[in-house]
């Protein structure tokens, strides 16, 4: 087991860009597969046995890795904040989703105006947008060490558990954009100012169950993901 | 050298049971393992390995963590609890397909002495 030296670091650096992988996680794996297994040789082998690599991971395989392992991550923070949410349902955990119910319907019925009906829908709308920019800096610091091997390298980098992630946080957002705008478009001749506060504190409640579980899950796989 | 249609079924068994003796393992040192306990007589490639190791990390049969090894990041592999039961089950399944396949190979040889 020898160091690489940092033209032979280059060059196998040289060689992963040519893949263009965007995954942190992808791109980190086959890297220490790299360069582990190229640590092995000598300096007169490692350009037969990088070639040797080059023929294993080749463009084909990596984007053919990382689009399922893509999937996999997108698939698995879904089941994840579903467990999570059911869990909020749960009898151990019953009294905390009742709570959040119970302040919620008082806010709903201490709420008279227009103003504050979007005060309160608003509110977990702002947290999350808070969530987010946390969010965004806590990734980019986990994936700083990948950054700086690839340095000035053109292809964006970014975490495979981040796009499913952020998504997961504009979801609320642009459903409240909808819920805000769409009866606007249509006259459905319906009066909606005296159930206004109670359908508020409604999708206030969802939103904040919403955004709880969203926390929990990050808070879960921060523990073995780059988020 | 095994072939590699023989390999890719037990896979799965291999990398649980392997992660089942060492706590924690990255890929490249389970492709090396695999070839040091066998002579090199199995050699799995890295074409089957990652996508095996992704697909276990899915199911909940195994969890990772980022290290970070000589300036770089290692993602190394740990079985979670229901990997833990899973290899049992994969190793009693494997053996049992061993012995079946034993019995057709050599039809003589008797099963109650287990071979």
């Amino acid at each position: 087991m020898r160091q690489l030296n940092q033209s032979e670091l280059k060059e196998i650096q040289l060689a992963i860009f040519h893949k263009e992988i965007t995954s942190a996680e992808v791109l980190a794996e086959v890297y220490d597969h790299y360069v582990s297994h190229l640590q092995g040789f000598t300096e007169k082998e490692f350009a037969s046995q990088l070639w040797e690599l080059e023929q294993k991971f080749t463009y084909a395989y990596c984007h053919a890795l990382q689009s399922k392992y893509n999937k996999m991550v997108r698939e698995d923070i879904g089941k994840t904040q579903w467990q999570v949410l059911r869990k909020y349902f749960c009898t151990s955990r019953w009294i905390y989703a009742v709570g959040i119910l119970a302040v919620l319907y008082f806010i709903a019925n201490q709420t008279q105006s227009e103003k504050e009906v979007g005060i309160l829908i608003l509110s977990p709308l702002i947290l999350l947008t808070m969530i987010w920019f946390v969010f965004i800096w806590r990734v980019a610091q986990k994936i700083r060490p990948i950054k700086r091997t690839f340095k000035g390298i053109a292809i964006p980098i970014n975490s495979s558990s981040a796009t499913p992630f952020s998504e997961r946080i504009y979801l609320p957002v642009l459903l409240a954009q909808v819920l805000i705008y769409f009866p606007r478009l249509f006259d459905f001749g319906i009066d909606f100012n005296p159930i206004l506060p109670g359908i508020a504190a409604v999708i206030t409640a969802v939103m904040t169950l919403y955004m709880l579980s969203l926390l929990e899950v990050w808070k879960i796989k921060s523990k073995t993901a780059l988020l | 050298m095994s072939s590699n249609a023989l390999i890719k079924g037990s896979l799965q068994t291999i990398i649980l049971k392997l992660l089942e003796e060492n706590e924690k393992m990255y890929g490249y040192e389970i492709t090396q393992k695999v070839k040091e306990l066998t002579a090199g007589e199995i050699k799995i490639t890295e074409g089957a390995l990652y996508p095996a190791l992704h697909k276990l990390e899915a199911e909940g049969l195994l969890t990772t963590e980022i290290q970070q090894v000589d300036n770089r990041v290692r993602k190394y592999y740990s079985l979670t609890k229901d990997g833990q039961k899973e290899v049992s089950f994969k190793l009693a399944e494997l053996q049992s397909f061993v012995e079946s396949m034993q019995r057709i190979i050599n039809p003589g040889l008797k099963p109650e002495l287990g071979i």
